[in-house]
């Protein structure tokens, strides 16, 4: 696998890793105005916790 | 299930023998086995515990019974009709049909300690006259004949007019009997509403009643010498043997959590190795096998160590919770608690939080009082939760010697049995100074059931552990997984330009990408710590979650060029380069671990503080208070630690 190969699927992850994150960051900022919108739901962190 | 498709289920055709759905709410007391019959009904893996009010949320689980496919809902546990605490209000809004988004029970199930029937029956008469569709599931009937009484279950049916099932869930006895009156249940007249005996005011009517149906129903043999259970508690509540128990306990634990995960983690710690050695194999050398090696493997196999003493803490908190013993702990701690303006109760989710101040701080909703309840869960996050316990143990392993204090037990589990020691301590004493202060009311006397000692299942206990187990790695695969990338992302980028006869060492190139420019920003504000720019970013990295703090330092020990030596070793190794002096010494390891018991970096925690204290503004203005006392009280402890360890001459290292 030549390096320039490399450096495009390493930039590709990056931005995969980065695009999960903010995704996953968006979701639990929902899901916790949701749950103090609705004190009777989970924990509405999406730690899996409890 | 969700609660959504259940509502579409329920109330088809609630006939026995015929196909339909029926939705069943299961109902006691606290501690009366309903989270075990509940499991044992449904099959659910559902946490069991015989620690009063467990039950926070209520749990669905669902099991079809001759075609007919029943949802079961284990409630929170109740005393009375009259709430008194929010996780009682719960119950009692799913009962009477009020909760939001969950429809009513066709079925009520009010389970009954057999063991302590007065007065549980408080309960089950009261919903009794909700004149609703319900059976009494009669638990714990093989301890009652255990002692040598025995209950006319006939007569008891008589006496309240409603189907008495004698079970014992903890066994799986009864359960098929159970099903078959549930599924009836519906077809059966309701239960009277004869019994009249008024509301909470005047609770005189109803325990005279009581009274009466336990005498015709219940025959005792006398009890003629003190139980077991009786000089086992006379050690346990004891004033003082009581709390040294306590803390024996916790030193076995931790002493148990060193030795025992040896093996496995060094197993982990070769695997590791061994994956990243196919794939320096296989992928020439590059931006990608560095990503894969320094920063997947170099991260997320740094917090993949953790995974054994992880599984064995939460092993033995399940252990100490389901034998009984957690309840006598809180019972213990109510005396030395209370000067402090808190109750036993409080220290319930207290300890609950050295697993995780999430479900620690939902725990609290068992504590009636507003003042009380908020000053508890002010300071849960400061017990040391699991997630602490990669940057203790990292920390312990590389700079406290392995070595035995009087031949008792090992240094390394002392020094880890101080931190967590200290979170309680501190967790003690700012709940007294919110009582002093912002939060002014009367403590209430403690009014606690203490559950009969009991051996924990296995399969429960490790059906739990894993569960947890599950979340730390789904966590460290997905998460932390993704941080780690990033990180290396930013510890290779921008990257420095070099001519091929004077190559980059990899400490200039650490020092010139985006992370070491962010980490030499944020020096001066760590650096009262004793600490250097690399402990200063993988601090601020572990504002999301606490163990990114060594996924981080195995990314950047990784990313600075020598990625053999486990992190331990290389923090020992790690040299100031300009100075050579060591950059990690036991005095600033000790001043991290107190850093780390104190901060709250939890986005979690601060999610589910600003839900607990009431949302919206005053729910975000509390959860805003509990993070900036809790960073001021971290900053400021390890600034003492360090400043008082040089001056006292302990040294900044060799």
């Amino acid at each position: 696998m030549s390096p320039l190969v490399q450096r495009w699927l390493t930039i590709a992850i990056l931005l995969a890793a980065t695009l999960y994150l903010s995704r996953r960051g968006w979701r639990s900022w929902r899901a916790a105005s949701r749950a103090r919108r609705d004190s009777g739901g989970g924990c509405g962190t999406g730690c899996g916790c409890g | 299930m969700s609660g959504r498709a259940a509502a579409e289920r329920r109330r088809v055709a609630p006939v026995a023998g015929g196909a339909g759905a029926l939705r069943v709410a299961l109902v006691g007391n606290p501690n009366a086995g309903k989270s075990t019959l509940f499991n044992a009904l449904t099959g659910m893996r559902q946490h069991v515990a015989n620690f009063p009010g467990v039950t926070v949320e209520h749990a669905e689980g669902a099991y079809v019974h001759e075609a007919l496919s029943v949802t079961v809902l284990d409630l929170p546990g109740t005393y009375s009709v009259s709430p008194q605490s929010p996780d009682e209000a719960v119950a009692l809004d799913v009962l009477q049909g009020r909760a939001r988004g969950v429809p009513p029970a066709d079925v009520i199930i009010v389970v009954v300690d057999a063991a302590n029937l007065e007065r549980h029956l408080y309960f089950a008469t009261q919903i009794l006259e909700l004149g609703r569709p319900t059976v009494i599931a009669l638990n714990r009937m093989d301890r009652v004949a255990a002692e040598g009484t025995r209950i006319d279950v006939p007569e008891l049916i008589h006496e309240l007019g409603v189907v008495v099932v004698p079970v014992s869930a903890s066994r799986g006895e009864g359960i098929e009997r159970l099903r078959h009156a549930i599924a009836r249940a519906p077809a059966l007249p309701p239960a009277p509403r004869r019994i009249g005996l008024g509301d909470d005011a005047d609770v005189e009517p109803r325990y005279s009643f009581i009274a009466g149906v336990v005498e015709r129903c219940v025959v005792r043999r006398p009890r003629t010498a003190r139980t077991l259970s009786d000089r086992v508690d006379a050690v346990l509540l004891h004033r003082v043997w009581g709390l040294a128990v306590f803390v024996g306990v916790l030193l076995l634990v931790f002493q148990a959590m060193f030795t025992g995960a040896r093996p496995l983690t060094d197993g982990i710690e070769w695997l590791v190795g061994a994956a990243g050695s196919v794939v320096a194999g296989v992928l020439p050398p590059g931006d990608l096998r560095s990503l894969i090696l320094d920063g997947a493997l170099g991260g997320v196999g740094s917090v993949l160590v953790f995974v054994p003493q992880i599984a064995l803490l939460f092993l033995f908190i399940g252990a100490l919770e389901d034998t009984g013993y957690m309840a006598r702990a809180a019972f213990v701690m109510d005396r030395y608690v209370r000067p402090l303006g808190l109750q036993g109760r409080s220290f319930v989710p207290l300890v609950s939080g050295y697993a995780c101040a999430v479900p620690g701080i939902m725990a609290t909703r068992t504590i009636q009082q507003r003042e009380e309840r908020l000053a508890t869960i002010m300071v849960v996050p400061l017990m040391s939760c699991s997630a602490r316990l990669p940057v203790y143990t990292l920390l312990i392993a590389a700079f406290v010697p392995a070595v035995s204090v009087a031949g008792i037990a090992g240094l390394q589990s002392l020094t880890m049995l101080a931190m967590y020691l200290l979170g309680t301590v501190a967790a003690l004493a700012v709940a007294s100074l919110f009582r002093r202060t912002l939060l002014r009311s009367d403590t209430r006397a403690l009014i606690m059931e203490l559950p009969p000692y009991s051996l924990p299942s296995p399969r429960v206990l490790l059906a739990n552990m894993w569960q947890r187990v599950r979340i730390f790695l789904r966590r460290a695969g997905t998460v932390i997984f993704a941080i780690s990338m990033l990180l290396w992302g930013l510890a290779h980028y921008p990257q420095l330009r070099t001519t091929t006869a004077a190559p980059a060492t990899p400490e200039q190139q650490l020092s010139h990408s985006a992370l070491g420019r962010i980490g030499h920003a944020i020096e001066p504000a760590v650096r009262p710590l004793g600490y250097d720019w690399k402990i200063g970013v993988s601090m601020v990295a572990s504002f999301a979650a606490r163990e990114v703090f060594v996924s981080t330092m195995g990314t950047l020990y990784a990313a600075d060029g020598d990625r053999t030596p486990a992190l331990a070793r290389r923090l020992r190794e790690e040299r100031d380069p300009q100075t050579g002096r060591a950059v990690y010494t036991p005095l600033v390891a000790v001043g991290l671990m107190v850093f780390y018991v104190f901060a709250l970096m939890c986005t979690s925690t601060v999610a589910i503080t600003i839900r607990e204290t009431g949302g919206g503004w005053t729910g975000v203005r509390w959860a805003a208070l509990q993070f900036a006392y809790m960073l001021a009280l971290a900053y400021g402890s390890a600034w003492l630690v360090y400043r008082g360890g040089l001056a006292l001459g302990f040294g900044a290292g060799a």
